[in-house]
């Protein structure tokens, strides 16, 4: 006698439409409220031009819907003066049955032909339903059965509240759609008015075509999910005539993925195959992952560049932009997964095949946003390098696996999903800190390589260490692992992820064999975390040398006003001066030491083997002009070079006026 | 061989055909049939197009009534046998600018009205190709389809006094 298996409610986890609507409400927000600072910076000195660009790009998607409504309801006639008694009879008796919470008003479409719809406004429903679909309801048998199925699944729509989600949809719809109108406008009026090419003109296009219909594909995702549920909902009082009305269809309907992806309606194959087995739907197709990853890897750049508006050198961005679009970006694949875990017959490549979705979706998504301050052509999306991809992927995959680990875990124990909410009361903070953390690293490694490939052409960044590596990938890398390898925040990561996985399956099983695994995973891993760590501190001061290229004497209280990045004022505020990139730095450094000399108290510098080789260079190249001595951004002093320096060290004097000064600085660099 | 009909407008024929092949249709003849007599250019647009309406059941045509096929058909068949016929219609119902006209002042389009007409036998048999072909293209199958044009070779020979008894003489002239 075989175990009865456990029957699971669909609804026992997080609603997929609901995902699929905060998916399309972010994206959509974040595009017009991008686009309308862009537009707004665009207009000089218009005080609350970013309040007016919205409203601008918002209203035109409320009158859209507003007017299709009125136009829908206009085709139509009350069922009950249209002479058809005993057909208004039958859908009233229907509604009296399915009792909808909201009075319903049921039309007749005379040009409808056998379809239905419903219409008009949330608070007052109305059922439109074609002239061939009525005349069913006085015949025998099956055609009895589809009009039953089909007046149910649309008052199944009343029923769900789904006039308030589909409004919220077209509105974020037409928005969306109206943005890209104004955008294209603006971009065409730039090359009407010669600011801009032609060929700059049809990849901004294109790129603008592609993330509308990203959007769009969003939204038909959602609806999609709104018609199944419609669907289950009508399924509760019978599911025959539902069956027949949509195999009726089941060959005709079935449609190429393009196709299928763009219909607000799932394929009839589709719907049959779910009504027969509604646990199907608790597996979400594997592009809604993809278009999650897009739409995440667009996000990034727009909020990226958003953020960036107020300062160039904001180094904490990329980490900002990584953890705020990180931590949704994993929930929505954890949602995806979690559901998918306790399907019956699962695809057990699912994690695999999510990993590959996030990370095509994150590489194409992050190519399509336009409006950045590295404008047009520009590569401004994740670098096609490997240093970069190999590293997404293996994050994508590694938490793919995690998160499927996670829900097949807690299925041995639950496998009818009733304790769902204590399930999601631990994964989903673990799954905002790992993922958090895993993008933020990653997303900083990205916008630091392609900084480098877009600063490095550039005359004023040639000097740089970095632009003059011949191994730029690697220098990332290890630059990148030493700021995040053996922190806190990994540390923890490392923690809670082992955690997570032992601690449920020891309470399942009271076995100390998971712990133990758990120890040595975090042993490995906090091993490996530890050979990420920088040879010097973590805690040095940011010394740099920098070229002079200019100097003007200046009064000392000009040097109080804010100066611009390249701009420093001499210690005695008696001079100021304008500097050229960094040419060495911290990196450079191996040691420093304060020396009392003839001239005053003094700090000396040890170079590295490369350090060395790079002061020599900046020394010859530069005779008779001044280097500037800065730590931690303020200007120590400027000497000038009188000749080529070609030894391993180098003194430079400082407005020390006790050693004690010199010495604190000098311990400040070495990190001491 | 001469057939004389009796059958004046596409809705007579179109009636007398439902009540031949699909008589359970025929309660629901007014309604369903109306937009496929007075406009059938959209009303065949709108049947061949797959409709994927927002909050609607999202599957086109849920069901293959014969009614619309059989106003199509008979629309067809009408307009075929008067051009046939060489006989111009009540008002000259080509002349696009009253159409117009009449739309504007929003009065309805009258109806293509044969006059009595004596139908030869090839005319008849070209009927019948034109009504199965039509059947056809309209995505009915073979089989249903040549019925159709049979019934309605038979709808427009019968006498109309048919329609009452629900019996059909076949009393035609030949």
């Amino acid at each position: 006698m075989t175990e009865a298996k456990p029957q699971v409610n669909p609804r026992a986890f997080p609603s997929e439409m609901i995902l699929l609507l905060l998916l399309l409400a972010a994206t959509v927000l974040l595009n017009v409220f991008f686009v309308a600072n862009w537009l707004s910076g665009l207009e000089r000195g218009g005080a609350g031009g970013l309040l007016q660009k919205l409203q601008m790009l918002l209203a035109p998607g409320l009158a859209v819907y507003g007017i299709y409504t009125a136009v829908r309801v206009r085709r139509s006639v009350p069922l009950a003066e249209s002479g058809l008694r005993d057909a208004s009879k039958a859908v009233t008796d229907l509604v009296t049955q399915v009792n909808p919470p909201r009075q319903v008003d049921i039309r007749l479409g005379k040009r409808l032909g056998s379809r239905a719809y419903v219409t008009g406004a949330p608070r007052k429903p109305i059922v439109v339903l074609g002239p061939e679909l009525l005349a069913l309801h006085s015949m025998p048998g099956e055609r009895k059965a589809v009009f039953d199925a089909v007046v149910r699944h649309e008052l199944a729509h009343v029923h769900a509240g789904d006039l308030w989600w589909y409004q919220l949809a077209t509105v974020l719809r037409f928005s969306n759609l109206g943005t890209g109108f104004f955008a294209l406008l603006v971009l065409w009026l730039n090359v009407l008015f010669d600011r801009g090419d032609v060929t700059s003109f049809l990849v901004s296009t294109f790129r603008l075509v592609a993330l509308t219909l990203l959007t769009e594909l969003i939204a038909r995702a959602f609806l999609r999910a709104r018609e199944h549920s419609a669907d289950l909902h009508a399924a509760e009082y019978g599911v025959e005539g539902l069956l027949a009305a949509v195999q009726v269809h089941e060959t005709a309907q079935t449609r190429s993925v393009v196709r299928t992806w763009l219909r607000r309606h799932p394929g009839a194959d589709e719907r049959s195959q779910a009504l027969a087995n509604p646990m199907r739907l608790l597996a979400s197709p594997i592009g809604q992952a993809f278009l999650g990853a897009a739409a995440a890897g667009a996000a990034f750049v727009t909020l990226q560049d958003l953020l960036l508006s107020g300062s160039t050198e904001d180094k904490a961005t990329p980490v900002i932009t990584g953890v705020v679009i990180g931590i949704p970006l994993t929930l929505f694949a954890a949602f995806d997964l979690w559901r998918g875990a306790w399907q019956e017959d699962r695809n057990r490549l699912r994690p695999l095949l999510a990993a590959a979705a996030l990370l095509s979706g994150l590489v194409i998504g992050s190519h399509l946003p336009l409006y950045t301050r590295i404008f047009d052509q520009a590569p401004i999306g994740i670098p096609i390098a490997p240093s970069v991809l190999l590293p997404l992927a293996l994050g994508c995959l590694g938490l793919c696996w995690w998160l499927d680990a996670l829900s097949t875990s807690w299925r041995q124990s639950d496998p009818g999903a009733a304790r769902v909410p204590a399930f999601l009361r631990f994964a989903v903070p673990s799954a905002c800190l790992a993922g958090g953390w895993l993008f933020a690293v990653l997303w900083t490694w990205s916008a630091r390589l392609r900084g480098v490939y877009l600063a490095c052409p550039t005359e004023e960044a040639k000097a740089a260490p970095i632009c003059q590596s011949a191994t730029p990938q690697s220098d990332v890398a290890l630059k990148v692992a030493a700021d995040f390898g053996f922190t806190f925040w990994s540390i923890l990561t490392v923690l809670v992820v082992t955690a997570t996985l032992a601690v449920p399956h020891y309470l399942r099983t009271r076995t100390l064999r998971p712990a133990a695994f758990a120890v040595v995973a975090i042993l490995i891993a906090l091993a490996a975390l530890w050979t990420t760590r920088p040879t010097a501190p973590l805690n040095r001061a940011r010394a740099e040398f920098r070229v002079v290229t200019d100097s003007v004497a200046v009064h000392a209280d000009d040097c109080t006003k804010p100066l611009s990045d390249n701009v420093r004022c001499a210690a005695d505020g008696s001079e100021k001066l304008t500097l050229a990139p960094a040419s060495l730095s911290t990196v450079d450094i191996s040691d420093a030491t304060a020396e009392d000399t003839t001239t005053g108290y003094a700090i000396r510098i040890e170079f590295t083997s490369e350090g060395r080789q790079r002061w020599e260079e900046l020394t010859r190249a530069n005779v008779g002009k001044r280097i500037a001595f800065l730590v931690n951004d303020e200007l120590l002093s400027a000497p000038e070079i009188s000749q080529p320096l070609t030894g391993g060290s180098a003194q430079l004097p400082g407005p020390f006026t006790t050693l004690d000064q010199a010495r604190k600085i000098a311990d400040a660099i070495r990190g001491t | 061989m001469v057939a004389s009909t009796t059958v004046r407008t596409a809705d007579e024929l179109a009636r007398r055909v439902v009540r031949k092949i699909a008589p359970e249709e025929l309660p629901s003849f007014d309604i369903v049939a109306a937009p496929y007599l007075e406009s059938p250019e959209q009303a065949e647009r709108r049947l061949r197009r797959a409709y994927d309406d927002p909050l609607g059941f999202g599957l086109g045509d849920i069901v293959a009534m014969a009614t619309p096929v059989i106003a199509l058909v008979s629309g067809s068949v009408i307009t075929a046998v008067s051009d046939s016929v060489g006989k111009a219609v009540q008002d000259g119902t080509t002349n696009a600018v009253r159409k117009a006209w009449r739309k504007v002042r929003g009065k309805p389009e009258e109806p293509l009205e044969l006059p009595s007409t004596d139908l030869t036998t090839s005319q008849l048999a070209e009927v019948r190709q034109i009504a199965l072909d039509r059947a056809l293209a309209l995505g009915m199958e073979q089989p249903k389809a040549e019925a159709l044009a049979d019934a309605v070779v038979v709808a427009l020979v019968l006498r109309e006094n048919n329609r009452d008894t629900g019996h059909e003489s076949g009393d035609a002239s030949r």
